[in-house]
């Protein structure tokens, strides 16, 4: 096997040693059969730093832990995690997952929309390992210049703004979704409507309640990130909560 | 034997939530959707599936924070689907699969941050031992399989929770009872934790563009080709289909 593949298959287990003491360092140390140190970076961009840390070795003589290693490894981490989590985390990832889910809506084929996406993110992810290698194999010290060089951060913006309008697009579709549902007389729910807007009445003051109870505890703290990832959360155990007392009343009833 | 299989599924969904590629088999929307086709009903463990994905899609993990892991999880809420039979095809099997698929999500966080700071002992002990750097590489291959392997077993042990607290309490029993008085029917049940869900989905916008006057305009876009798109292929319902 050549060095650019064993690089390219090992950078998808650069992430299976991660850890809190030397984050990917270790498994970057897996991957080029040496002592692990310090690093951290984007999964789908390891391979930039696999590719460079082997021709620093070979070609251009930075020791493993010495001074030029260590600071090329630091002169790495910060640009190459940036560039992975806007172009991945923040923009392809969501965007096509948010696409797909669009489609679902629409009503496409689940037997087709799923392998579409698993085909085109993957073959996008495993290109950028590819390309990663190689230009890290290519560049070595000046991997750094070819990346500034290149349109990766272009795509990044681009395909965040496509995450935001998909985004819109999937909230636009349930919006509609929820219009049908209400006016009397539609293809599937129109009979329910009333009594959905009468039951929706009492569990989303419960809900809002509980986000007013629990949510200042919440807003008080460090991260606010976090606090609003547990919004859905809240709401949706408040909703379906009154939805469970409701339905054990019904069930006495009957 | 749907069982095992479902607990495999649980352990490659957990290591392709950072430990294998992350070919993206981890996400809700495709861990729930194998389930449910595992469990006879596929076209239930994709709605499942979706709703998850929407509740998820906006943990983005910046900075190697803890976040809800939400492969395993989206598995046995897949899997819930395979009840609908029992729940009479209404609303109250959703409900319990997307909030069994959530709880599952912040317990298997959990768990990764115990597997990672495992791992950090294992490989602090390895250092410690080896200090020849020319047998490091080779060191740490052992390190590597003892920890994918712990890694799915991780996986299985939280889809066998997750099964086990489904099947193997007396509450199942009662399922087919509570489903007949639960209010709302499967798509319409479907519909309200959809718009529950959308408090991520705006997170994504939030996160994706931080120009506040870009983002609204973007988003706006996106509202008003959804809604065209939505007429014109004739959604009235969620997931009509699926009920």
């Amino acid at each position: 096997m050549t060095p650019s593949r064993r690089l390219f298959f090992r950078s998808l287990l650069i992430q299976a040693l991660w850890n809190p003491r030397d984050f990917q360092g270790s498994g970057v140390g897996w991957a080029l059969s040496e002592t692990p140190g310090v690093f951290n970076g984007h999964p789908y961009l390891s391979g930039i730093a696999l590719g460079a840390l082997a021709r620093l070795r070979k070609i251009e003589g930075g020791e493993n832990g010495g001074p030029l290693d260590t600071r090329f490894r630091e002169a790495l981490r910060a640009p190459l995690g940036a560039l992975g989590d806007s172009l991945v985390w923040v923009g392809f990832r969501p965007l096509a997952l948010l696409a797909t889910v669009a489609l679902l809506l629409l009503g496409v084929s689940p037997l087709l929309a799923l392998p579409l996406l698993l085909l085109g993110f993957n073959a996008v992810q495993l290109g950028l390992r590819a390309w990663g290698v190689r230009i890290g194999l290519t560049h070595g010290l000046n991997v750094g210049m070819a990346l500034r060089a290149g349109s990766l951060h272009r795509w990044a913006r681009g395909l965040q703004g496509g995450g935001v309008v998909s985004a819109g697009a999937v909230t636009g579709i349930l919006v509609v979704a929820l219009i049908g549902a209400w006016v009397p007389g539609s293809a599937t729910e129109g009979a329910e409507a009333g009594r959905l807007l009468k039951l929706l009445v009492v569990p989303a003051l419960v809900a809002l309640l509980a986000l007013v109870a629990g949510g200042s505890r919440l807003l008080r703290a460090p991260h606010r990130v976090r606090q609003l990832r547990l919004l859905p959360l809240v709401w949706t155990l408040g909703v379906l909560g009154v939805f469970a007392v409701l339905s054990i009343f019904n069930l006495q009833g009957a | 034997m749907i069982t095992l299989a479902l607990l495999l599924l649980g352990g490659w969904v957990a290591l392709d939530g950072a430990a294998v590629g992350q070919f993206l088999v981890s996400r809700p929307l495709v861990a729930s959707s194998m389930a449910g086709l595992l469990v006879g009903a596929p076209l239930e463990g994709v709605v499942v599936g979706l709703l998850l994905e929407l509740a998820h899609v906006a943990h983005v993990p910046l900075g190697g924070i803890q976040l809800p892991e939400p492969g395993p999880g989206a598995v046995v809420a897949g899997s819930v689907a395979g009840l609908v039979e029992v729940g009479g095809g209404n609303g109250m099997t959703l409900a319990l699969a997307f909030v069994l698929g959530l709880a599952l999500s912040w317990l298997a966080g959990w768990t990764v941050t115990w597997h990672r700071h495992v791992t950090s002992a294992r490989l602090a002990r390895l250092a410690r031992l080896a200090r020849d750097p020319r047998t490091g590489g080779a060191r740490l291959g052992g390190v590597l399989a003892v920890t994918l392997i712990q890694d799915g077993l991780r996986g299985m042990l939280i889809v066998g929770l997750g099964l086990g607290i489904l099947h193997g309490m007396p509450f199942t029993v009662g399922l087919g009872a509570l489903a007949g008085a639960w209010p709302l029917s499967f798509g319409l049940t479907a519909l309200v934790l959809a718009l529950a869900a959308l408090t991520g989905v705006g997170e994504v916008a939030r996160i994706a563009e931080p120009v506040r006057a870009r983002r609204v305009v973007l988003f706006l876009s996106g509202v008003g080709a959804g809604v065209v798109l939505a007429l014109s292929f004739g959604v009235t319902s969620l997931l009509v289909g699926a009920g």
